[in-house]
């Protein structure tokens, strides 16, 4: 099991300007801080592109990688987090690339008798939604994921996937859906009251 | 009536009956229609509650991404580090045995045990004159190839005294010659080994302006050579290579790659297939949420793409998953002009170096009277004066050098020093070793002889040290391949071979000294050292010159503090070479 570490409010590295200098002169101390910083956070992200823990270390491993190899071309115009989160994103884009021939025509879903309501998402911990993130098929947790996590419009999601407009639209449409149902019952499991079995 | 007027009629009156005829829907229809008007909240809620949520990635993760990162010379650093110690360590066996004079533990010495004052020379061999009298050192081994004669020593004195045995009575050819104790050491030319000239340097003026070209093959980064536009436009004006990355996408947006890769994409089998182009920066960057356009863009490597029998031939050039970068991919290409060359800020040199000095010091020696004696030793210091004179010696080292930035660097590693003076003198026989104190723990030569100043005899005085220093480098100029530097700090001199002569306080009688610890004994000493050098670059990454060297002793050389004190001083040429790593 993972060791979540729920923090609403991630800390600027310290002396960041100067560690990310350190991080292109390719000294391993800036690089080990920077990687204790953002580690936790973007393996977060990476398990919801994921199907499974040890895929998401792996793409956390190919993120680094490629963060301290295009470290120099960061030019502090805006947030460092957000660069690495971009190039964690882009990682888990390309580690499907060639795995994902192409969306599903129906995610497979049971007759779920659970109704969605928008309480259920508070309800429920961040572990559990990223659990049932991962039950996804490939190709749509990956455009649920960009539009509904990372707030890409279908339109870029679509030149980046180069999928049209339409089928982003409704390859989420078909993923949202999927996903309220399957939180719902999911939430349904857990308040179900407890049944003695004779 | 007309039957279309019939029908008009009708269609008004139903319009009259429905048209304001109302149904009212049922509660679950609004909750569907509230459901899908308010469908942005299940994202924002999505995004609000996996906002910030981190798992601990394993111990293990942070290994692997050091280890494939690809360390510059990490791992031939451990193998210069090696063979850096392994050279060291074999010069300095090399340098003690070569500093070992051939028989000195043959050397026949009057011990003053078993050789009472008064029972001198004069009575046992009264039939022998003075001049005849000369106890010579003996190299029985070695003595064909120093040309020495044979010692004529009498027997009453030196019968059961010596430590050797290897002078036997009457073996003295009835003549007798000058004693020499000289070893003559040939001048040794040394030859520093010059590396050759390897590529051209690499023109980095500044570091942080340094254009960028990403290798779009390896995914990996590398300086653009000089005179090439920077990353944007070199990418904006690279073609689109076969393995379907478009470069331009790096910069827009907008353009989708459909074209050079995956050809299947086109043919509509795999419309809904992800073909990726790596997007771009916006100016909105904001953790979790989108990122607009923006220069920060990171053009990721595709992994390498997953064999597939079903997926149509394409041109590869992606990067294994898990590879780590060649380290020519992360080096600097290095432009053919070598002007400007910025030693410390060039990427693919380490701040390490390793210098091998080699040269002649003089050597000098600084006698002080004791703090501690009440004895007159002026008379003992003015005769050593006269009689001690500086000779050439060979000197080397290897340094370490860990360069702080392009003016600094700190060193230390070993230095080899041999001091040699020769010892030119007299001697004549004298009354006043009768009245003297001998030191009963020394070793003498000459022992009943007053040394006077002359070049009948002449005997080397010698110490090796092997030197651990801690040296400051300063880069005073550099101007295209020569720079000018001086370097200068503290070493421990470790006495590591000692073969020398003193004069007796008295002036009659030399003790000799064939270990450190030998009467009077040494201790190791502080040196002090300011050498300017002038170096050539021959390449990046080595550097040769000469570097003139002042080395003066902060300590005495001697324990007892009741003897004359020796403070040694050089002053010497080294021709040394740097090699960078």
């Amino acid at each position: 099991m993972f060791n979540e570490i729920l923090t609403s409010y991630q800390p600027m590295l310290q002396n960041e300007p100067d560690i990310i200098k350190g991080c292109v002169e390719g000294d391993p101390t800036c690089q080990k801080r920077v990687y204790e910083h953002y580690a936790g956070k973007m393996l977060g992200v990476c398990m919801r592109y994921s199907k499974d823990r040890a895929e998401a270390e792996d793409m956390l491993q190919e993120g680094f990688l490629k963060v301290f190899q295009n470290i120099g071309r960061f030019e502090s115009k805006g947030s460092f987090e957000g660069w690495v989160r971009r190039i964690m994103v882009f990682n888990a884009i390309n580690y499907f690339k060639h795995r994902v021939r192409k969306f599903q025509e129906d995610l497979d879903r049971d007759d779920y008798d659970a109704a969605y309501h928008d309480n259920i998402v508070e309800r429920i911990s961040a572990k559990e939604i990223v659990a049932l993130v991962q039950q996804m098929p490939e190709g749509y947790r990956l455009i649920f994921n960009l539009y509904a996590i990372e707030g890409y419009t279908h339109k870029e999601i679509g030149e980046q996937l180069g999928i049209a407009v339409g089928t982003s639209k409704s390859q989420y449409s078909r993923a949202r859906q999927w996903m309220q149902q399957v939180l719902a019952k999911h939430f349904q499991i857990l308040n179900e009251p407890f049944e003695e079995t004779k | 009536m007309n039957p279309l007027k019939k029908q008009n009629k009708l269609e008004d009156s139903l319009k009259k009956q429905l048209g304001d005829l109302e149904y009212k829907p049922s509660d679950s229809l609004w909750e569907n229609i509230e459901k899908n008007i308010g469908h942005d909240k299940f994202e924002a809620d999505l995004r609000k509650r996996l906002d910030g949520f981190t798992v601990q990635p394993k111990n293990t993760t942070w290994e692997s991404i050091e280890k494939n990162l690809g360390r510059k010379g990490t791992s031939h650093q451990k193998f210069i580090y090696y063979s850096a110690f392994l050279l060291l360590f074999t010069a300095g066996i090399l340098m003690g045995l070569w500093l070992k004079l051939p028989g000195t533990e043959d050397k026949v010495i009057a011990s003053t045990e078993s050789q009472p004052v008064k029972n001198g020379l004069a009575g046992s061999h009264s039939s022998l004159s003075a001049a005849e009298i000369k106890p010579e050192i003996r190299r029985p081994a070695t003595e064909a190839k120093n040309k020495l004669a044979p010692m004529f020593i009498p027997s009453g004195i030196v019968e059961g005294n010596l430590a050797s045995g290897n002078i036997g009575k009457g073996t003295a050819s009835g003549k007798t010659a000058p004693a020499r104790n000289l070893r003559v050491t040939p001048v040794e030319e040394i030859s520093t080994p010059v590396q050759p000239v390897g590529s051209t340097n690499p023109e980095m003026s500044d570091p942080s302006a340094l254009p960028v070209v990403i290798s779009q093959a390896s995914g990996t980064l590398a300086p653009a050579p000089k005179g090439q536009p920077p990353v944007e436009q070199a990418i904006a004006a690279e073609p689109t290579p076969a393995n379907g990355i478009n470069t331009e996408n790096i910069n827009t947006r907008n353009t989708v790659d459909q074209s050079a890769s995956t050809p299947a994409l086109n043919s509509g089998e795999n419309a809904g297939s992800v073909i990726i182009n790596p997007p771009v920066n916006t100016p909105e960057e904001n953790s979790g949420t989108k990122e607009s356009i923006v220069e920060n863009t990171v053009p990721v490597a595709p992994v390498a793409v997953a064999a597939d029998s079903t997926r149509p031939a394409e041109t590869p050039a992606t990067e294994p998953k898990t590879a780590a970068p060649p380290d020519s991919a992360t080096k600097p290409q290095q432009p053919a002009n070598t002007a400007d060359y910025n030693f410390s800020t060039n990427e693919a040199f380490s701040n390490l170096s390793l210098t091998a000095f080699a040269g002649f010091n003089m050597s000098f020696i600084r006698l002080e009277l004791p703090s501690k004696s009440h004895l007159d030793y002026g008379r003992n210091i003015a005769l050593r004066r006269q009689v001690e004179k500086p000779a050439a010696e060979f000197t080397g080292s290897f340094l370490l050098n860990y360069h702080i930035n392009n003016r600094w660097s700190i060193s230390s590693g070993f230095v080899l020093t041999n001091f040699r003076q020769v010892m030119q003198y007299n001697v004549v026989n004298t009354d006043e070793a009768k009245y003297r104190i001998l030191e009963p723990t020394a070793k003498y030569i000459n022992i009943n002889d007053s040394i006077t100043n002359g070049n009948a005899k002449e005997l080397e005085i010698r110490y090796s040290f092997t030197e651990i220093p801690l040296f400051v480098t300063f880069r005073i100029l550099e101007k295209k391949k020569i720079s000018l530097e001086v370097q200068g700090g503290l070493s421990l001199g470790i006495i590591t071979g000692v073969s020398s002569y003193f004069i007796d306080p008295s002036n009659v009688g030399l003790m000799v000294m064939n270990e450190k610890n030998d009467y009077p004994p040494l201790k190791n000493v502080l040196f002090m050292s300011l050498m300017p050098a002038i170096s050539y670059q021959l390449n990046p990454s080595v550097n040769i010159g000469i570097m003139p060297s002042i080395k003066v002793s902060l300590t005495s050389m001697m324990q007892n503090e009741y003897v004359v004190q020796q403070y040694p001083y050089f002053a010497g040429i080294n021709a040394f070479l740097r090699k960078r790593f």
